[in-house]
């Protein structure tokens, strides 16, 4: 049998089990509650860029993916109909990811200087020539991380769900845990810290647009 | 509102795409999930069946399916009164056993940060976010016999939690209310930063409704949910005598 098909029922019938809880924004295609396969194949990327985004360094995000999916086999029982999958999911990620940040995440950001992960942010736009005002994917990925990396957790996590992935106030306010209010508010300041690390990265000329 | 200026929706743009993984990566994880979670099975059903001591070592991988009977052995063990509880967290106390790594070790690519990854990463944190050193300290409830190495403290941390939650929950499923409590505060002591720590708060407010503290209850029931909030037995906890004097658990 598929170690991966959990085969106990998922039976969510009973009063308690309906109370509700801030979860949902992706239903499952019948409306009920995803496989796990399900998930797997329609999240591994939303995880695995979550992790990376998060600060987890490339070498460790299989192993962080796995330790995702092996929560969310454990807790997928307790998963609601028409839950908030993203938001949930993201949530199992950013604890796995917190529990392991020591170790596995990328070294704190120092826009105009080193960045954590060794790159230099000053030698990146150096290289290839870009198109016009545009940066290589690899450029942009690196600026991106440094400047991501120089931002607070809480801040991070909502400007990873509210500006790269589109996410809803109400489904991101479930992911971190916060009110919708605490998450407007943490958008805004999250969106300004992400302009300044922007133009630092820009006047330290780390990179720049032609 | 404010919005992202030009510059700043630019670089997302040029971002956009860069963080994804490979087909090779989403096929490795795959196959290490697999394998832990068989390797999970194995030590999932120890547990339900006597929690013997050398178990954890010896168990064979069995499959999912094992997992599974091992997640209605404890519903069953749990009682009527505890089973949407118990089936709610089945496999959370099952929790993989770190000793199976297979992510890291089938990679050639990566294979030089193994070490590091086994050592200090996943499993301090994210598996077991246990003190080391603790079980031997203070006689660890299971199988302290049957985890030589480092490499399965963390397992063996872990199934020694669920020992000891299990074995509140018996207590608890039997009537013995109070019994429950002395295994739950064990718990707290031994594995004050334990995997199962909201499992236990969560049997902890169960244990005082079956003994009546119903102000007790309430004050643990809120306790849990400010440190909980997202947790799969909130809905329990709030469902349980703390709401509603008729209500089980």
């Amino acid at each position: 049998m598929d170690p991966l098909r959990p085969g106990h029922s998922r039976d969510v019938s009973t009063p308690a089990a309906r109370a509700p809880e801030p979860r949902a924004s992706v239903r499952a295609v019948d409306g009920g509650i995803p496989s796990f396969d399900d998930l797997y194949e329609q999240y591994f990327v939303f995880v695995w860029r979550s992790a990376r985004r998060l600060g987890i360094v490339d070498s460790a995000l299989e192993d962080v993916a796995q330790e995702v999916f092996l929560v969310v086999h454990r807790r997928l029982d307790a998963l609601e109909r028409g839950a908030r999958i993203r938001s949930w999911l993201f949530s199992i990620v950013v604890r796995v990811v917190s529990d392991a940040r020591r170790s596995l995440r990328r070294k704190p950001a120092n826009l105009g200087g080193k960045a954590r992960s060794g790159v230099d942010v000053d030698g990146i736009g150096t290289s290839a020539a870009c198109p016009e005002d545009s940066l290589s994917r690899v450029e942009a990925q690196r600026v991106m991380d440094a400047v991501l990396d120089g931002m607070t957790d809480p801040r991070r996590q909502v400007f990873i769900l509210a500006e790269l992935e589109q996410m809803s106030v109400p489904d991101i306010a479930a992911a971190v845990g916060a009110n919708v209010n605490t998450v407007y508010a943490r958008r805004r300041a999250a969106r300004a810290d992400f302009e300044r690390g922007v133009a630092r990265a820009r006047a330290s000329d780390a990179w720049r647009a032609r | 509102m404010t919005e992202l200026g030009r510059e700043a929706k630019a670089l997302i743009e040029a971002a956009s795409g860069g963080d994804e993984p490979t087909d090779e990566n989403r096929a490795r994880v795959r196959a290490a999930i697999g394998a832990k979670l068989v390797a999970a099975a194995s030590a999932g059903a120890t547990l339900a069946s006597a929690r013997s001591s050398a178990a954890a070592g010896s168990a064979l991988p069995v499959g999912l399916k094992t997992l599974t009977l091992a997640s209605l052995t404890l519903v069953t063990a749990a009682g009527v009164g505890t089973a949407m509880y118990v089936r709610s967290t089945p496999a959370i106390e099952a929790a993989p056993p770190a000793a199976v790594r297979t992510t890291t070790s089938d990679r050639a690519g990566t294979a030089a940060h193994a070490p590091a990854l086994m050592d200090s990463a996943l499993p301090e944190a994210v598996l077991p976010p246990v003190e080391p050193g603790a079980t031997e300290k203070r006689r660890p409830m299971p199988p302290p016999s049957a985890m030589p190495a480092r490499a399965r403290g963390a397992t063996a941390s872990v199934e020694a939690e669920m020992g000891l939650i299990g074995e509140a929950r018996e207590a608890l499923r039997s009537g013995e209310g109070a019994r429950a409590l002395l295994l739950l505060e064990e718990h707290a002591r031994r594995y004050p930063a334990g995997a199962l720590g909201e499992e236990r708060d969560a049997v902890r407010v169960a244990s005082l409704c079956a003994l009546g503290r119903v102000a007790e209850a309430r004050a643990a029931a809120s306790q849990f949910l400010r440190a909980f909030p997202e947790s799969p037995h909130a809905a329990r906890v709030r469902a349980s005598c703390t709401s509603d004097p008729e209500s089980r658990f």
